[in-house]
């Protein structure tokens, strides 16, 4: 078994991968396409003796999708995806739909869809909460939640929450740690942080240098936040002292479109961005530093990464040619985290 | 083989040997020849036996002899010995028998003799004890209380037992009222001031000797030291003194000759056993004191009365090791340093800050010049000469008032990064950034002389930091700060980008016409940043003297990749595998016009990642078509680079053709029509 990367390359123009959690044997990616003409949904998986990835590919509804998100938790693979289509009165009609791959029968069904307000122009990202039982979805200006409820004939969304803001947002992500009531919400520079049994937002970053284009949350300590801004840098925040940010660091030199934490080894963070470079970073907070490794160096802006559910040292980034790239953290590193050091 | 009785017989070894069934086995056995042999042999035998056995008989008979000689020996000396023992009996009964007979005789004049030598004592006793008071009275006249108190403790057990007795009765109160005088005189001498130390032990040992308990005394002594020190350290506290020199000379040598002194007699007078009251309350006092003193020397702002600040400071330091000698039970050296080392460390502080806020303040002035106006290349050189100029005093003044603490190691610290000036215009950046490089090639090598020479540092090289290294930071900070600089910049042009793109309806544009004001924002704007850059050195001459050729600008290949717009993505991912990444820098050096296409890329690199996110209409491709024309046609005399130029702008133009809804180009000629009559607006 090598470590080098893997590359597929699908076809159409993407900006959105995501993996799934629950599945643990496989290492499968789904993959949305990105364009006015194409409109398709690929499910690729990476061979267990990792020396290929095979794909599928899926027809779907017209639109180009922003952002995937998985359900955490259900077997089935059941994803929601931000999309806009032209309308035919020359607006932009966006929306969020829950859908689920099916295997067997090739197909994707729809299970059910909501639609962006008429306040918002557009739905920019979607993200399922760690029980899979709401979903969030922010627009160019606001935030929802939706309630989920998975029954016979699919899953269906009903708004529960709702909070507008002063700017335009960029960004959210659920707080790992508050089971389904609190999420980060980055807005034009600053941060907030929403409660949704609350009334207002309350901020937590203002008025950083650069606007804010990134953000995820650690998912093994409660206060954690990192944050990617349109300059390239990567700051880790401790919500409790937003004086002065934990670490920083500047390997971008372009936006960073997304980042993610290890699930299982918070240590472990990815970032990617529009100078077409993914990084991995390894924190030690202990001793005030990041170690970052270069591991994919494209032609053209990468938008999206993620880590797989059955390998905690498995990783992928698609960037806007449709190139995916997976690949694995390098032995040495992996040793060392599981040994424990 | 024979059997075993026959053996034994035969065996010349055995105890059951028979010399005639021997011999007769012999005679049978062996021939004459052998016989003469075997005899010759036995005879042979014998005689060695023989002669072994009188060797064994003489050499042991010595021994025998000894031994008998010795017992008898032994014999005669204890027959002897109990001849002496018997008589040694005989002599003591007969002692025995005398001693009775005279313990007899003297017990009858015993009990008189005692009787009498009693009688004696008692006499000179009470003679003693009735002179008591009137010599009391004397040694107290002369202030001799030792003797009186030795006197008194003499005969207290006698005085005591006669109280009762009605002649003693008097003169045992007189005595008694005469040694409360004493005692009283005594603990006078305790809290009194002005005593010497042999005095205050003598007056304690005293006052121990007559029968207040210990720990009453220690309570006092250490009560009485506590006031006093107490009182000097207020004195200390309420900072009446005109100036530092006067504070460690009065204030704390008085502090600390009062504890000193304390500290040297407790232990002579007290036992060890309970001291640790007395210990905490001088470690109380002494961190009092520390902060006291940390504070004081903390409270000098200025940095001009270095040379009193270092003399106050040996007093204090001096004064202290002396009082550490004589504190056995902790260390103070510890306390020592750390307060030489936090004055030490606040002067160069004071220095350090002096530098720092002139600096500051000479650069406010330079700010507040470039908030609103534009600058030429010649007033912002001379805004920087201005701030060498100062540096360069400040630094000196410092360095000479730092001259005095001989002992200490000067590390020259380089200025830090303008964070503070963060939110203020990105003049101040270029500014810095400018003048840290002039900083580094000339003057920092002339400091660090200055430095070393004059603190006789040459020998101490090994512990600074070398004149390399410092320029290496500078050069490093002075990099650093162009980049802030150049993504400062590049982020206001991106932001100039998004509104140019977002803040429009692509999908309801109309047909182009003109091209954009906000494009043309966006030109003025990079026009602006080259002016301001143009203080930095520029390598190649500016390109304004050319006239902008759009035919010689656009190469054939540029304009064949117009038709494959259209024709989908992957002959576009054919036209990208010709081209070269685009770089983004992350090391700028200081050159114009690296700085000013670092620039130039975020910002159109920003362009193609929000046109990406948008749809168009036919309308507004052909819009957007027109101002990336227009954006090459004028960006190319900024940018020495045009292909990284061309590519970023084809880029935009390649994802909005991808983002559109029906992607239909306009001819170049009509565009290019169109930019002119913009153009000439």
């Amino acid at each position: 078994m090598t470590e080098q990367s893997l590359i597929y390359g699908v076809d159409v123009h993407s900006r959105s991968i995501a993996s799934f959690p629950a599945e643990e044997n496989r290492s499968i990616f789904i993959v949305a396409s990105y364009s006015l003409k194409e409109n398709q949904i690929f499910l690729l998986e990476a061979d267990d003796r990792w020396s290929r990835i095979n794909g599928k590919k899926f027809s779907h509804d017209k639109g180009e999708v922003l952002h995937l998100s998985t359900n955490p938790i259900t077997e089935s693979l059941i994803f929601s995806k931000c999309s806009f289509t032209p309308s035919n009165d020359k607006t932009i009609s966006s929306q969020v739909s829950i859908c689920e791959l099916n295997e067997a029968y090739l197909n994707v069904k729809t299970h059910s869809i909501f639609s962006c307000p008429k306040e918002s122009h557009r739905c920019l990202k979607t993200e399922f909460n760690s029980d899979g039982s709401k979903l969030g979805i922010l627009t160019d200006n606001s935030i929802f939640i939706c309630d989920v409820e998975s029954a016979a004939n699919g899953n269906t969304m009903k708004e529960s929450f709702s909070e507008k803001f002063n700017g335009k947002t960029s960004s959210f992500v659920w707080d790992k740690h508050s089971k389904g009531k609190i999420v980060y919400v980055s807005y034009e520079k600053d941060l907030a942080f929403v409660d949704i049994r609350s009334d207002k937002p309350e901020t937590l970053l203002s008025n950083r240098l650069s606007r804010i284009t990134a953000i995820d949350c650690n998912p093994l300590s409660p206060n954690q936040i990192s944050c990617g801004s349109e300059d390239g840098k990567l700051t880790i925040w401790d919500i409790r002292n937003t004086d002065k940010p934990v670490l920083i660091t500047h390997e971008h030199q372009h936006m960073i479109w997304d980042i993610k934490y290890n699930h299982t080894y918070p240590q472990l963070l990815l970032s990617c961005g529009s100078d077409g470079r993914v990084f991995l970073y390894n924190c030690n907070e202990k001793e005030n530093r990041i170690e970052s490794d270069l591991i994919v160096d494209n032609d053209d802006s990468i938008y999206s990464c993620c880590w797989t559910g059955n390998d905690a040292f498995t990783f992928a980034s698609i960037a806007y040619d449709g190139k995916m790239t997976a690949s694995k953290v390098r032995k040495t590193l992996k040793y060392k985290l599981l040994s424990g050091s | 083989m024979e059997s075993s009785p026959e053996k034994s017989q035969l065996n010349l070894n055995s105890s059951d040997f028979e010399a005639e069934s021997y011999v007769q086995n012999l005679l049978q056995k062996k021939g004459l020849d052998e016989l003469v042999a075997i005899e010759e042999d036995m005879v042979q035998n014998v005689r060695r036996l023989d002669s072994e056995m009188h060797q064994l008989v003489y050499e042991n008979y010595s021994k025998f002899l000894t031994a008998t000689n010795t017992v008898r020996n032994m014999q005669t000396e204890f027959q002897k010995m109990s001849d002496d023992m018997g008589n040694l009996t005989n002599k003591m009964d007969k002692i025995a028998d005398l001693s009775g007979s005279l313990c007899n005789v003297f017990d009858r004049h015993r009990q008189n003799v005692r009787k009498l030598t009693d009688a004696s004592k008692t006499v000179k006793g009470l003679q003693y004890i009735v002179k008591l008071p009137q010599r009391l009275q004397n040694l107290i006249d002369q202030k001799d209380f030792t003797k009186a108190v030795s006197s008194y403790i003499a005969v207290k057990p006698k005085l005591d037992l006669y109280k009762d007795v009605p002649s003693m009765t008097g003169i045992c109160n007189d005595c008694h009222e005469l040694i409360q005088e004493v005692e009283e005189r005594l603990r006078e001498r305790l809290t009194s001031r002005l005593i010497s130390s042999d005095d205050l032990i003598d007056a304690v040992k005293m006052l121990k000797e007559l029968g207040i308990p210990e720990s009453e005394l220690e309570t006092k002594m250490v009560e009485t030291w506590k006031e006093q020190i107490e009182a000097e350290l207020t004195a200390l506290k309420k900072n009446e003194f005109e100036d530092i020199l006067e504070f460690a000379e009065n204030g704390c040598c008085n502090f600390l000759t009062t504890l000193s002194i304390s500290a040297n007699i407790y232990p002579q007078l007290f036992s060890s056993d309970n001291n640790q009251r007395f210990i905490s309350m001088i470690d109380e006092f002494m961190e009092e004191f520390e902060k006291i003193v940390n504070q004081r020397f903390c409270a000098e702002i200025s940095g001009r009365e270095c040379a009193l600040y270092v003399r106050a400071l040996d007093r204090v330091y001096r004064k202290l090791a002396a009082c550490d000698r004589l504190i056995f039970w902790k260390d103070y050296n510890i306390l020592n340093n750390d307060i030489v080392v936090k004055a030490a460390a606040h002067q160069i502080a004071i220095g350090r800050k002096n530098i720092v806020s002139l600096f500051t303040s000479t650069f406010s002035e330079v700010i507040e010049e470039t908030r609103n106006t534009q600058l030429s290349a010649a007033e912002i050189s001379q805004l920087i000469h201005k701030l060498e100029q100062n540096f360069l005093v400040s630094v000196k003044t410092t360095l000479a008032n730092l001259l005095l603490f001989t002992a200490s190691d000067i590390t020259f610290s380089s200025i830090d990064t303008a964070s503070q000036f963060l939110d203020s215009s990105s003049y101040a950046f270029l500014i810095l950034a400018q003048f840290i490089n002039i900083m580094q090639k000339k003057h920092i090598t002339y400091l660090i002389d200055l430095c070393q020479e004059q603190f006789r540092l040459t020998e101490r090289l090994m512990e600074l930091t070398l004149n390399v290294t410092i320029c290496e930071k500078l050069d490093e900070i002075g990099k650093l700060l162009l980049k802030a600089y150049a993504d400062l910049k590049g982020s206001e042009m991106s932001a100039l980008c998004s509104e140019s793109v977002n803040n429009m309806d692509w999908l309801k544009a109309e047909e182009p016409k003109i091209v954009r004001d906000e494009i043309k924002k966006i030109i003025e704007f990079v026009k602006e940043v080259s002016e301001q850059t143009a203080v930095l050195l520029t390598d190649l001459p500016r390109k304004q003297q050319r006239s902008p050729d759009l035919g010689r600008n656009i190469t054939p290949r540029h304009v064949a990749s117009t038709s494959t717009f259209e024709t989908g993505s992957l002959s576009s991912a054919l036209e990208k595998m010709w081209t070269e990444k685009v770089e983004y820098n992350t090391v700028i050096d200081f050159k114009h016009e690296v700085v000013l296409l670092a620039i130039v890329k975020i910002g159109l690199k920003s362009l193609v990642e929000f046109s990406r996110l948008l749809l168009f209409s036919c309308n507004g491709l052909q819009q957007m078509q027109v101002d990336c024309l227009f954006l090459k046609q004028k960006l190319w005399q900024f940018v020495h680079d045009e292909h990284v130029l061309n590519s970023l702008i084809d880029e935009v133009v390649a994802s909005v053709v991808i983002q559109c809804t029906e992607p239909r180009l306009l001819e170049p000629s009509v565009a290019n029509l169109i930019c002119e009559k913009s153009d000439s607006n």
